[in-house]
Protein backbone atom coordinates (compact mmCIF):
# COMPACT_ATOMS: atom_id res chain seq x y z
CA UNK A 1 0.00 0.00 0.00
CA UNK A 2 1.40 3.30 -0.62
CA UNK A 3 0.02 6.52 1.01
CA UNK A 4 -2.26 7.26 -1.66
CA UNK A 5 -4.52 4.77 -1.31
CA UNK A 6 -3.40 5.21 2.32
CA UNK A 7 -5.13 8.72 2.34
CA UNK A 8 -7.90 7.13 0.94
CA UNK A 9 -8.52 4.75 3.78
CA UNK A 10 -7.52 7.37 6.80
CA UNK A 11 -10.89 8.12 8.24
CA UNK A 12 -12.68 4.58 7.91
CA UNK A 13 -9.79 3.33 9.50
CA UNK A 14 -9.75 6.10 12.45
CA UNK A 15 -13.30 6.38 12.57
CA UNK A 16 -12.91 2.50 13.10
CA UNK A 17 -15.92 1.85 10.04
CA UNK A 18 -16.63 -1.76 9.07
CA UNK A 19 -13.86 -2.34 6.39
CA UNK A 20 -12.47 -5.26 5.03
CA UNK A 21 -10.27 -6.44 8.00
CA UNK A 22 -7.06 -7.42 5.26
CA UNK A 23 -7.60 -3.98 3.76
CA UNK A 24 -6.70 -2.56 7.48
CA UNK A 25 -4.42 -4.58 8.76
CA UNK A 26 -2.72 -3.47 5.36
CA UNK A 27 -3.53 0.25 6.13
CA UNK A 28 -1.93 -0.34 9.41
CA UNK A 29 1.04 -2.15 8.40
CA UNK A 30 1.87 1.20 5.82
CA UNK A 31 1.80 3.67 9.06
CA UNK A 32 4.39 1.71 10.72
CA UNK A 33 6.69 1.51 7.82
CA UNK A 34 5.51 5.70 7.02
CA UNK A 35 6.17 8.19 10.26
CA UNK A 36 4.01 10.69 7.95
CA UNK A 37 0.93 8.44 7.31
CA UNK A 38 0.93 7.19 11.24
CA UNK A 39 0.97 10.56 12.21
CA UNK A 40 -2.18 11.60 9.95
CA UNK A 41 -3.32 8.52 11.33
CA UNK A 42 -2.64 9.97 15.04
CA UNK A 43 -4.38 13.01 13.70
CA UNK A 44 -7.53 11.64 12.74
CA UNK A 45 -7.88 9.07 15.59
CA UNK A 46 -7.63 12.34 17.71
CA UNK A 47 -10.29 14.53 15.43
CA UNK A 48 -12.54 11.28 16.18
CA UNK A 49 -12.05 11.34 19.67
CA UNK A 50 -12.92 15.48 20.31
CA UNK A 51 -16.22 14.39 17.57
CA UNK A 52 -17.13 11.76 19.81
CA UNK A 53 -16.74 13.91 23.01
CA UNK A 54 -18.42 16.56 21.64
CA UNK A 55 -21.37 14.29 20.31
CA UNK A 56 -21.86 12.24 23.44
CA UNK A 57 -22.38 15.58 25.21
CA UNK A 58 -24.69 17.03 22.89
CA UNK A 59 -26.48 13.46 23.18
CA UNK A 60 -28.88 14.74 25.57
CA UNK A 61 -29.67 18.13 24.30
CA UNK A 62 -33.16 18.67 23.05
CA UNK A 63 -35.62 21.42 22.05
CA UNK A 64 -37.47 23.23 25.25
CA UNK A 65 -41.11 21.80 26.36
CA UNK A 66 -42.11 25.52 24.83
CA UNK A 67 -41.33 24.12 21.97
CA UNK A 68 -43.52 21.14 21.66
CA UNK A 69 -46.88 22.77 23.63
CA UNK A 70 -46.17 25.81 20.59
CA UNK A 71 -46.35 23.07 18.48
CA UNK A 72 -49.13 20.51 19.68
CA UNK A 73 -51.21 23.66 20.33
CA UNK A 74 -50.60 24.22 16.61
CA UNK A 75 -51.52 20.88 15.32
CA UNK A 76 -54.81 21.17 17.33
CA UNK A 77 -55.53 24.37 15.79
CA UNK A 78 -54.62 23.27 12.11
CA UNK A 79 -57.18 19.76 12.90
CA UNK A 80 -59.99 22.75 13.65
CA UNK A 81 -59.32 24.28 10.72
CA UNK A 82 -59.35 20.94 8.93
CA UNK A 83 -62.58 20.61 9.83
CA UNK A 84 -64.13 23.57 9.16
CA UNK A 85 -63.83 24.06 5.45
CA UNK A 86 -66.44 21.05 4.70
CA UNK A 87 -69.04 23.53 7.30
CA UNK A 88 -67.99 26.42 4.97
CA UNK A 89 -68.00 24.56 1.66
CA UNK A 90 -71.16 23.60 2.61
CA UNK A 91 -72.66 27.12 3.73
CA UNK A 92 -71.03 28.72 0.65
CA UNK A 93 -72.71 26.36 -1.70
CA UNK A 94 -76.13 26.76 0.05
CA UNK A 95 -76.10 30.77 -0.28
CA UNK A 96 -75.03 30.39 -3.90
CA UNK A 97 -77.99 28.45 -4.95
CA UNK A 98 -80.05 31.08 -2.73
CA UNK A 99 -78.69 33.83 -4.70
CA UNK A 100 -78.89 31.73 -8.12
CA UNK A 101 -82.41 31.55 -7.54
CA UNK A 102 -83.02 34.97 -6.45
CA UNK A 103 -81.58 35.59 -10.02
CA UNK A 104 -83.37 33.01 -11.99
CA UNK A 105 -86.61 34.74 -10.34
CA UNK A 106 -85.92 38.36 -11.32
CA UNK A 107 -84.84 37.18 -14.83
CA UNK A 108 -88.17 35.39 -15.59
CA UNK A 109 -90.11 37.96 -14.17
CA UNK A 110 -88.31 40.43 -16.95
CA UNK A 111 -89.05 38.25 -19.64
CA UNK A 112 -92.55 37.82 -18.89
CA UNK A 113 -92.94 41.65 -18.85
CA UNK A 114 -90.99 42.05 -21.64
CA UNK A 115 -93.39 39.35 -23.64
CA UNK A 116 -96.06 41.05 -22.20
CA UNK A 117 -95.72 44.31 -23.70
CA UNK A 118 -94.50 43.44 -27.24
CA UNK A 119 -97.75 42.58 -28.97
CA UNK A 120 -99.49 46.25 -27.93
CA UNK A 121 -96.99 48.03 -29.10
CA UNK A 122 -97.07 46.15 -32.40
CA UNK A 123 -100.53 46.23 -32.29
CA UNK A 124 -99.92 50.52 -32.26
CA UNK A 125 -97.67 50.69 -35.02
CA UNK A 126 -100.50 49.87 -37.17
CA UNK A 127 -102.00 52.94 -36.56
CA UNK A 128 -99.86 55.68 -38.57
CA UNK A 129 -99.20 58.78 -37.42
CA UNK A 130 -99.61 57.62 -33.91
CA UNK A 131 -96.73 58.51 -31.92
CA UNK A 132 -94.87 56.40 -30.01
CA UNK A 133 -94.70 58.46 -27.32
CA UNK A 134 -98.13 57.96 -26.63
CA UNK A 135 -98.05 54.43 -26.47
CA UNK A 136 -95.60 54.91 -24.15
CA UNK A 137 -97.17 56.94 -21.95
CA UNK A 138 -100.47 54.80 -21.60
CA UNK A 139 -97.94 51.61 -21.19
CA UNK A 140 -96.55 53.50 -18.26
CA UNK A 141 -100.40 54.68 -17.04
CA UNK A 142 -101.41 51.06 -17.15
CA UNK A 143 -98.18 50.16 -15.07
CA UNK A 144 -98.81 52.71 -12.30
CA UNK A 145 -96.51 55.11 -10.41
CA UNK A 146 -92.61 54.68 -11.03
CA UNK A 147 -89.22 55.20 -9.33
CA UNK A 148 -87.55 57.92 -11.01
CA UNK A 149 -84.61 54.94 -11.78
CA UNK A 150 -87.84 53.15 -13.40
CA UNK A 151 -88.82 56.68 -15.28
CA UNK A 152 -85.04 56.57 -16.75
CA UNK A 153 -86.02 53.42 -18.25
CA UNK A 154 -88.77 54.02 -19.10
CA UNK A 155 -87.95 57.07 -21.57
CA UNK A 156 -84.88 55.34 -22.89
CA UNK A 157 -87.58 52.69 -24.38
CA UNK A 158 -89.77 55.25 -25.43
CA UNK A 159 -87.12 56.44 -27.16
CA UNK A 160 -86.07 53.40 -28.85
CA UNK A 161 -89.80 53.04 -29.70
CA UNK A 162 -89.59 56.37 -31.37
CA UNK A 163 -86.45 55.55 -33.18
CA UNK A 164 -88.42 51.85 -34.19
CA UNK A 165 -91.06 53.76 -35.55
CA UNK A 166 -89.62 56.53 -37.91
CA UNK A 167 -87.42 53.46 -38.96
CA UNK A 168 -90.56 51.66 -39.88
CA UNK A 169 -92.87 54.74 -41.62
CA UNK A 170 -89.25 55.10 -43.60
CA UNK A 171 -89.51 51.89 -44.66
CA UNK A 172 -92.95 51.91 -45.89
CA UNK A 173 -92.23 54.75 -47.63
CA UNK A 174 -89.63 53.19 -49.50
CA UNK A 175 -91.17 50.22 -50.30
CA UNK A 176 -94.11 52.56 -51.86
CA UNK A 177 -91.76 54.20 -53.57
CA UNK A 178 -90.02 51.50 -54.98
CA UNK A 179 -93.12 49.82 -56.04
CA UNK A 180 -92.98 51.59 -59.17
CA UNK A 181 -89.94 50.60 -60.02
CA UNK A 182 -89.67 46.99 -58.68
CA UNK A 183 -90.56 44.24 -61.05
CA UNK A 184 -92.06 41.95 -59.03
CA UNK A 185 -94.43 44.69 -57.51
CA UNK A 186 -95.14 45.52 -61.12
CA UNK A 187 -97.26 42.54 -61.76
CA UNK A 188 -99.63 43.68 -58.99
CA UNK A 189 -100.11 47.17 -57.68
CA UNK A 190 -99.85 50.90 -59.00
CA UNK A 191 -100.61 53.78 -57.50
CA UNK A 192 -101.07 57.61 -58.36
CA UNK A 193 -100.80 60.17 -55.96
CA UNK A 194 -102.56 61.26 -53.03
CA UNK A 195 -104.97 63.90 -54.21
CA UNK A 196 -106.81 66.16 -51.28
CA UNK A 197 -110.58 65.95 -51.27
CA UNK A 198 -110.50 68.58 -48.72
CA UNK A 199 -109.61 72.73 -49.13
CA UNK A 200 -107.46 72.23 -46.17
CA UNK A 201 -104.45 71.40 -47.94
CA UNK A 202 -102.16 68.28 -49.32
CA UNK A 203 -102.60 65.41 -47.08
CA UNK A 204 -99.52 64.94 -44.62
CA UNK A 205 -99.28 61.12 -43.05
CA UNK A 206 -97.34 62.35 -40.47
CA UNK A 207 -100.08 64.45 -39.25
CA UNK A 208 -101.31 61.34 -38.49
CA UNK A 209 -104.59 59.18 -39.73
CA UNK A 210 -105.30 55.83 -41.21
CA UNK A 211 -105.21 54.85 -44.90
CA UNK A 212 -108.43 52.38 -46.24
CA UNK A 213 -108.75 50.60 -49.27
CA UNK A 214 -111.88 50.89 -50.73
CA UNK A 215 -113.58 50.36 -53.86
CA UNK A 216 -114.73 52.99 -56.11
CA UNK A 217 -116.84 54.05 -59.54
CA UNK A 218 -114.04 54.22 -62.34
CA UNK A 219 -115.82 57.66 -62.64
CA UNK A 220 -114.55 59.51 -59.75
CA UNK A 221 -111.60 59.50 -61.28
CA UNK A 222 -112.83 61.76 -63.59
CA UNK A 223 -113.50 64.18 -60.42
CA UNK A 224 -109.90 64.83 -60.28
CA UNK A 225 -109.08 64.62 -63.87
CA UNK A 226 -107.74 61.67 -64.48
CA UNK A 227 -108.58 60.32 -67.84
CA UNK A 228 -111.54 57.60 -67.91
CA UNK A 229 -111.57 54.68 -70.41
CA UNK A 230 -115.18 54.64 -71.34
CA UNK A 231 -115.25 51.20 -72.42
CA UNK A 232 -114.67 50.38 -68.94
CA UNK A 233 -116.61 53.01 -66.89
CA UNK A 234 -118.67 50.86 -65.61
CA UNK A 235 -116.20 48.73 -63.83
CA UNK A 236 -114.81 49.65 -60.09
CA UNK A 237 -111.66 50.44 -58.90
CA UNK A 238 -109.28 50.43 -55.86
CA UNK A 239 -108.47 53.31 -54.07
CA UNK A 240 -107.18 53.79 -50.83
CA UNK A 241 -108.40 56.74 -48.41
CA UNK A 242 -106.40 59.16 -46.23
CA UNK A 243 -108.82 59.42 -43.33
CA UNK A 244 -107.22 62.33 -40.55
CA UNK A 245 -107.64 61.86 -37.12
CA UNK A 246 -110.78 63.99 -37.54
CA UNK A 247 -112.09 61.41 -38.99
CA UNK A 248 -112.55 63.09 -42.22
CA UNK A 249 -111.42 61.49 -45.35
CA UNK A 250 -108.37 64.35 -46.50
CA UNK A 251 -106.42 62.64 -49.52
CA UNK A 252 -107.55 59.64 -51.87
CA UNK A 253 -105.38 58.17 -54.48
CA UNK A 254 -106.15 55.20 -57.22
CA UNK A 255 -104.97 51.73 -57.11
CA UNK A 256 -105.05 50.09 -60.65
CA UNK A 257 -103.56 46.81 -61.46
CA UNK A 258 -100.26 46.77 -63.80
CA UNK A 259 -100.85 43.75 -65.25
CA UNK A 260 -103.99 44.87 -66.88
CA UNK A 261 -103.32 48.56 -66.97
CA UNK A 262 -100.36 50.75 -68.01
CA UNK A 263 -101.93 53.44 -65.23
CA UNK A 264 -104.90 53.17 -63.21
CA UNK A 265 -107.85 54.32 -65.35
CA UNK B 1 -37.94 -26.54 29.00
CA UNK B 2 -41.26 -26.76 29.71
CA UNK B 3 -43.79 -26.49 26.63
CA UNK B 4 -45.60 -24.75 29.05
CA UNK B 5 -42.83 -22.00 29.73
CA UNK B 6 -42.62 -21.11 26.42
CA UNK B 7 -46.03 -21.24 25.77
CA UNK B 8 -46.30 -18.75 28.15
CA UNK B 9 -43.13 -16.60 27.11
CA UNK B 10 -45.11 -16.36 23.39
CA UNK B 11 -47.82 -15.35 24.70
CA UNK B 12 -46.28 -12.58 26.77
CA UNK B 13 -44.27 -11.72 23.93
CA UNK B 14 -47.03 -11.61 21.91
CA UNK B 15 -48.87 -9.29 24.55
CA UNK B 16 -45.98 -6.52 24.25
CA UNK B 17 -46.76 -3.31 22.99
CA UNK B 18 -46.05 -3.42 19.52
CA UNK B 19 -43.96 0.30 18.96
CA UNK B 20 -45.20 1.84 16.09
CA UNK B 21 -42.64 2.84 13.14
CA UNK B 22 -42.16 6.45 12.62
CA UNK B 23 -44.02 5.36 9.20
CA UNK B 24 -46.86 4.45 10.75
CA UNK B 25 -46.75 7.23 13.04
CA UNK B 26 -46.77 9.76 9.91
CA UNK B 27 -49.40 7.81 8.64
CA UNK B 28 -51.53 8.75 11.62
CA UNK B 29 -50.57 12.13 11.83
CA UNK B 30 -52.11 12.70 8.04
CA UNK B 31 -55.61 11.35 9.42
CA UNK B 32 -55.01 13.98 12.38
CA UNK B 33 -54.01 12.11 15.10
CA UNK B 34 -52.41 14.21 17.43
CA UNK B 35 -50.93 11.53 19.76
CA UNK B 36 -49.21 10.00 17.01
CA UNK B 37 -47.43 13.68 16.09
CA UNK B 38 -46.70 14.26 19.62
CA UNK B 39 -45.29 10.70 19.69
CA UNK B 40 -42.85 11.44 16.64
CA UNK B 41 -41.75 14.66 17.83
CA UNK B 42 -40.94 13.27 21.57
CA UNK B 43 -38.67 10.58 19.01
CA UNK B 44 -37.28 12.93 16.94
CA UNK B 45 -37.23 16.59 17.98
CA UNK B 46 -33.80 16.07 19.57
CA UNK B 47 -31.56 14.71 16.48
CA UNK B 48 -33.38 18.03 14.66
CA UNK B 49 -32.25 20.58 17.19
CA UNK B 50 -29.26 19.18 17.70
CA UNK B 51 -28.36 19.30 13.58
CA UNK B 52 -29.61 22.69 13.72
CA UNK B 53 -27.62 23.51 16.66
CA UNK B 54 -24.48 22.55 15.49
CA UNK B 55 -25.20 23.72 11.88
CA UNK B 56 -26.08 27.26 13.51
CA UNK B 57 -24.42 27.53 16.76
CA UNK B 58 -26.85 29.05 18.14
CA UNK B 59 -29.97 27.63 20.16
CA UNK B 60 -32.51 30.32 19.47
CA UNK B 61 -32.30 29.29 15.68
CA UNK B 62 -32.42 25.44 16.65
CA UNK B 63 -35.24 25.92 18.36
CA UNK B 64 -36.83 28.06 15.40
CA UNK B 65 -35.88 25.58 12.96
CA UNK B 66 -37.21 22.68 15.36
CA UNK B 67 -40.52 24.47 15.33
CA UNK B 68 -40.70 24.56 11.52
CA UNK B 69 -39.46 21.52 10.77
CA UNK B 70 -42.50 20.26 12.58
CA UNK B 71 -44.62 22.94 11.36
CA UNK B 72 -43.94 21.48 8.08
CA UNK B 73 -43.88 18.12 8.93
CA UNK B 74 -48.24 18.89 9.96
CA UNK B 75 -48.60 20.20 6.56
CA UNK B 76 -46.80 18.26 4.52
CA UNK B 77 -46.92 14.32 6.20
CA UNK B 78 -47.98 13.00 3.07
CA UNK B 79 -44.96 13.72 1.02
CA UNK B 80 -42.85 11.05 2.67
CA UNK B 81 -42.02 8.67 0.32
CA UNK B 82 -40.47 5.40 2.07
CA UNK B 83 -38.31 4.75 -0.80
CA UNK B 84 -36.14 8.30 -0.70
CA UNK B 85 -35.22 7.28 2.81
CA UNK B 86 -36.35 6.99 6.70
CA UNK B 87 -38.58 9.56 8.59
CA UNK B 88 -35.33 11.05 10.56
CA UNK B 89 -33.13 11.77 7.14
CA UNK B 90 -36.88 13.48 5.50
CA UNK B 91 -36.83 15.49 8.85
CA UNK B 92 -33.02 16.25 8.67
CA UNK B 93 -33.80 17.04 5.14
CA UNK B 94 -36.66 19.67 5.80
CA UNK B 95 -34.12 20.65 8.63
CA UNK B 96 -31.62 21.06 6.35
CA UNK B 97 -33.14 23.12 3.50
CA UNK B 98 -34.58 25.85 6.24
CA UNK B 99 -31.02 26.22 8.04
CA UNK B 100 -29.71 26.88 4.51
CA UNK B 101 -32.24 29.45 3.81
CA UNK B 102 -32.22 30.99 7.47
CA UNK B 103 -27.99 31.01 7.10
CA UNK B 104 -28.03 32.56 4.10
CA UNK B 105 -30.53 35.55 4.88
CA UNK B 106 -28.98 36.40 8.24
CA UNK B 107 -24.80 35.20 7.63
CA UNK B 108 -25.24 33.33 11.21
CA UNK B 109 -21.85 32.16 12.38
CA UNK B 110 -22.62 32.67 15.73
CA UNK B 111 -20.27 31.08 18.62
CA UNK B 112 -22.48 28.28 20.21
CA UNK B 113 -23.98 28.97 23.01
CA UNK B 114 -24.13 27.44 26.17
CA UNK B 115 -26.93 25.02 25.31
CA UNK B 116 -24.61 21.96 25.61
CA UNK B 117 -23.05 23.14 28.78
CA UNK B 118 -24.87 20.56 31.43
CA UNK B 119 -22.57 19.84 33.75
CA UNK B 120 -22.79 21.26 37.44
CA UNK B 121 -20.77 24.53 38.48
CA UNK B 122 -18.57 21.94 40.62
CA UNK B 123 -17.57 20.12 38.26
CA UNK B 124 -16.81 22.94 35.96
CA UNK B 125 -13.19 22.05 37.06
CA UNK B 126 -12.66 18.80 36.53
CA UNK B 127 -14.48 19.28 33.00
CA UNK B 128 -12.50 22.40 32.33
CA UNK B 129 -9.87 21.06 29.57
CA UNK B 130 -12.86 19.31 28.07
CA UNK B 131 -15.13 21.62 27.86
CA UNK B 132 -11.89 23.52 26.53
CA UNK B 133 -11.60 20.68 23.50
CA UNK B 134 -15.84 20.85 23.08
CA UNK B 135 -15.24 24.82 22.34
CA UNK B 136 -12.92 24.79 20.07
CA UNK B 137 -14.17 21.76 17.98
CA UNK B 138 -17.24 23.41 17.56
CA UNK B 139 -15.87 26.43 16.49
CA UNK B 140 -13.66 24.52 14.17
CA UNK B 141 -17.03 22.96 13.08
CA UNK B 142 -18.73 26.12 12.85
CA UNK B 143 -15.69 27.62 10.70
CA UNK B 144 -16.52 25.39 7.95
CA UNK B 145 -18.19 26.33 4.96
CA UNK B 146 -21.47 24.71 4.59
CA UNK B 147 -21.44 22.02 2.67
CA UNK B 148 -18.13 20.40 4.69
CA UNK B 149 -19.90 21.77 8.06
CA UNK B 150 -23.51 19.26 7.24
CA UNK B 151 -21.44 16.17 6.38
CA UNK B 152 -19.08 16.71 9.94
CA UNK B 153 -22.47 17.11 12.09
CA UNK B 154 -24.58 14.46 10.43
CA UNK B 155 -21.70 11.30 9.78
CA UNK B 156 -19.35 12.85 13.35
CA UNK B 157 -22.00 13.97 15.67
CA UNK B 158 -25.41 12.81 14.89
CA UNK B 159 -23.27 9.46 14.03
CA UNK B 160 -25.57 8.95 10.61
CA UNK B 161 -23.96 6.41 8.08
CA UNK B 162 -22.91 7.48 4.26
CA UNK B 163 -25.85 6.01 2.96
CA UNK B 164 -28.16 8.18 5.53
CA UNK B 165 -27.19 11.38 5.07
CA UNK B 166 -26.51 11.29 1.89
CA UNK B 167 -30.17 10.27 2.04
CA UNK B 168 -30.47 13.91 3.67
CA UNK B 169 -28.16 15.58 1.61
CA UNK B 170 -29.89 14.31 -1.25
CA UNK B 171 -26.43 13.47 -2.94
CA UNK B 172 -24.33 10.12 -3.66
CA UNK B 173 -22.90 8.34 -0.57
CA UNK B 174 -19.50 9.35 -2.94
CA UNK B 175 -19.67 12.96 -2.55
CA UNK B 176 -20.44 12.41 1.36
CA UNK B 177 -17.50 10.23 1.95
CA UNK B 178 -15.63 12.84 0.14
CA UNK B 179 -17.03 15.68 1.54
CA UNK B 180 -16.48 14.31 5.11
CA UNK B 181 -12.73 13.35 4.13
CA UNK B 182 -12.13 17.04 2.88
CA UNK B 183 -14.09 18.29 6.01
CA UNK B 184 -12.02 16.17 8.40
CA UNK B 185 -8.70 17.29 6.88
CA UNK B 186 -9.72 21.30 7.16
CA UNK B 187 -10.96 20.33 11.24
CA UNK B 188 -7.63 18.81 12.30
CA UNK B 189 -5.53 22.16 10.26
CA UNK B 190 -7.67 24.03 12.66
CA UNK B 191 -7.60 22.28 15.35
CA UNK B 192 -3.85 22.05 15.53
CA UNK B 193 -2.05 24.61 18.50
CA UNK B 194 -0.43 27.35 16.47
CA UNK B 195 2.84 26.08 17.35
CA UNK B 196 2.92 23.12 15.69
CA UNK B 197 0.57 24.24 12.78
CA UNK B 198 3.30 24.33 10.39
CA UNK B 199 4.60 20.96 11.62
CA UNK B 200 0.71 19.72 10.79
CA UNK B 201 0.87 21.18 7.56
CA UNK B 202 4.25 19.16 6.42
CA UNK B 203 2.45 16.21 7.58
CA UNK B 204 -0.58 17.04 5.44
CA UNK B 205 1.51 17.85 2.61
CA UNK B 206 4.18 14.19 3.12
CA UNK B 207 0.73 12.77 3.34
CA UNK B 208 -0.22 13.99 -0.34
CA UNK B 209 3.43 13.06 -1.87
CA UNK B 210 2.77 9.37 -2.48
CA UNK B 211 5.54 8.16 -0.56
Amino acid sequence: MNCQRFEGLVNDVAREQIMDAALQHEALSHTRKCAACAARLNDERALTHQLRVVASTAKSISASEKVEARLLAAFAAQSLVRAQPIRLASETRYWLAAIAAVLLMVCGLFVTRFWHVRPSQSARIVNVGETPATVTQERSEAVGPRSPSEEKIQNRLASADITRSIRHRKERELLSAASFRSPKLLNTEITTDFFPVTYDGAANLDAGGQIVRVELPRTTMANFGLPVNMERADEKIKADVLLGVDGLAHAIRFVGNRTSLDSPK
Amino acid sequence: MSGEYILSRAITGLMKPIESTDSDLLQLIVSGDREAFAELYRRRQSNVYRFALHMSGAREVAEDITHEVFMVLMRKAGNYDEQRGSVNAFLLGIARNHLLRRLKRERLLLPIDEAMNTTRPEEQLEELSRRETIKSVQKAVLSLPEHYREVVVLCELQEMSYVEAAAVLECAVGTVRSRLHRARTMLIQRLQPTASESLGNERLKSARCFA
